[in-house]
């Protein structure tokens, strides 16, 4: 590295923003550089001095229960017991699943909606929003809904964690922006699953989640007490 | 130029005031590079950003007592290319107090996070990065980038940025110009009108979308929203292809002689329509929020 680090590049290392190569990267630099480690350490003065404020958070009284939730071993799977089969069993159990998913098959295909997206019920498939209506999604959607579902609950877990150092007011706020957000999800569904090839529609479906999904992102990227 | 001019500066002066009075002044600064990075993180009620012809940071105004303030701008004899400041306030006070003002060199770029505070930002042509919950925002000028993003504060840019980006929860967005514009709100409404627009994209969930641009040639603009109304304004002779439709809602058409027609299943409407050479391309979208399209110069009227 011949250049000199910038002060984003320092103000993110001392933050801990770098991932573990650039930092490294850094700290090689800083080696031969008296330069930026002199400013490096400045950062870092002032980082202490910051830290050094009369401040104390105490974490939520129930943090360690959910860790320990979290850390707790996974019960053993009821299936876990290894079968040992011989290899003329192996083939009449394969044989048998061959037939019938073949039968299967043929009544299915006899039943076939002619629409490329197979409809299924999103209820199944993804966990359902708090306001939305248990309705069927093309199955392309619902795959789409579980990925946005699953942004949003990492979200609103990290958010639930924050929750009691952000002001009532904000609080307030982004409440009243999510519900506002998941009745218009609610409402798009429930027409997609009527016209779930209204190409308008979808879009303005999936521009309703990436709304909600940011102004999560925003809320929980907020500063203590604003 | 004589180094001496560019040590920093640091006054605290809260000795020199009364007892009784609850604000302490500031006034701290650092020489800086004419394309200086400055990040500041400050929980006051007033932040002023001024962009300067001189080659120095410079941080005043009054705070309450207690709050921290500090200016950090690496060694004190070199022009900075990178500032960092803060107003730290204590726990038992509000941060909605006290008013700083930020004077930088006009080619800066700022990175600005504060609460609820009014927020305004004049003459700065390099880079804004401006965050509130509350208050306020306001941009006056053309900085080269621009993103802003409050919780139920309003914001409101006149100027024309190159590229700008703004986001709210609740808060209306006001943008008088700009040639790359981004704004998204859930309730606020949005309101563009003047300069040249090359590309927009403005969306929200309930909240108004008013569009009165002129369209730069070859323009790409979205309107999209879930039941907020749109009402598009087009110039005397725009040279447009329009594309809108509502899945449920209506299209008022006051634009040129021609009918929006049902949607599909005979639900909502739409409408496509081009005037002149339809070099840009206007894509207005809703869930059942009405779209009104409008010349400055009526055309005809239903």
């Amino acid at each position: 590295m011949t250049d000199h680090l910038s002060f984003d590049q320092l103000c993110d290392l001392q933050d801990g923003a770098l991932d573990l190569r650039d930092a490294s990267a850094a700290r090689d630099h800083m080696r031969s550089c008296a330069a930026c480690a002199e400013q490096f350490a400045e950062l870092s003065a002032l980082g202490s001095a910051a830290a050094a404020l009369p401040r104390v958070i105490d974490p939520p009284a129930d943090l360690w229960g959910d860790i320990r939730a979290e850390l707790a071993p996974r019960q053993p799977r009821r299936f876990a017991r290894e079968y040992h089969w011989s290899r003329s069993n192996l083939v009449a159990a394969a044989a048998v699943i061959a037939v019938v998913s073949s039968a299967l098959t043929a009544v299915a295909i006899r039943r076939v909606d002619p629409r490329p997206d197979t409809v299924v019920a999103a209820a199944a498939a993804a966990p359902e929003p708090a306001t939305a209506v248990a309705v069927a999604l093309p199955a392309r959607l619902a795959m789409t809904e579980v990925g946005y579902t699953k942004s949003v609950e990492a979200l609103q877990r990290t958010l639930a964690e924050r929750r009691s150092s952000l002001a009532p007011s904000t609080v307030a706020t982004v409440e009243r922006s999510l519900r506002i957000a998941d009745s218009a999800i609610a409402e798009a569904r429930t027409a997609l699953a009527q016209d779930p090839g209204n190409k308008a529609l979808v879009k303005l479906f999936a521009s309703n989640y990436e709304r909600k999904i940011d102004l999560l992102r925003r809320a929980t990227e907020l500063s203590p007490r604003t | 130029m004589r180094l001496s001019w560019l040590v920093p500066f640091t006054l605290i002066a809260s000795a020199s005031l009364p007892a009784q009075q609850k604000e302490q002044k500031v006034l701290l600064g650092h020489a800086a590079s004419a394309t200086v990075s400055i990040r500041l993180m400050a929980a006051v009620g007033n932040i002023r950003v001024i962009g300067w012809e001189r080659d120095s940071v410079e941080m005043s105004g009054a705070v309450p007592f207690g709050v921290k303030v500090e200016l950090f701008g690496g060694t004190p004899t070199e022009r900075s290319k990178g500032i960092k400041a803060f107003a730290d306030v204590p726990a038992d006070q509000s941060g909605r107090e006290g008013k700083l003002l930020l004077k930088v060199p006009r080619r800066a770029t700022v990175w600005l996070k504060t609460g609820s505070a009014e927020v305004d930002v004049s003459g700065v042509v390099g880079g804004l990065d401006l965050n509130i919950v509350g208050g306020s925002i306001a941009v006056h000028g053309s900085p080269r980038e621009l993103r802003a993003e409050s919780m139920d504060g309003n914001v409101v840019v006149d100027g024309a940025p190159d590229w700008m980006r703004v986001k709210t929860a609740t808060g209306d967005i006001t943008l008088n110009g700009g040639q790359d514009v981004g704004a998204s709100t859930i309730s606020g409404a949005i309101r563009t009108s003047g300069g040249e627009v090359e590309r927009a994209k403005l969306e929200t969930t309930t909240g108004g979308i008013s569009f009165s641009n002129t369209l730069a040639r070859g323009a790409n603009v979205e309107l999209e929203t879930h039941s907020g109304p749109i009402d598009i304004l087009f110039a005397s002779h725009a040279d447009v292809e329009l594309d809108a439709a509502t899945i449920t809602g209506a299209i008022d058409n006051l634009w040129i002689k021609q009918r929006p027609v049902p949607g599909r299943e005979g639900r909502g409407m739409t409408f496509a329509a081009s005037s002149g050479t339809g070099s840009a391309r206007v894509t207005a979208r809703s869930f059942k929020g009405t779209i009104q399209l409008r010349s400055q110069v009526p055309i005809f009227s239903k």
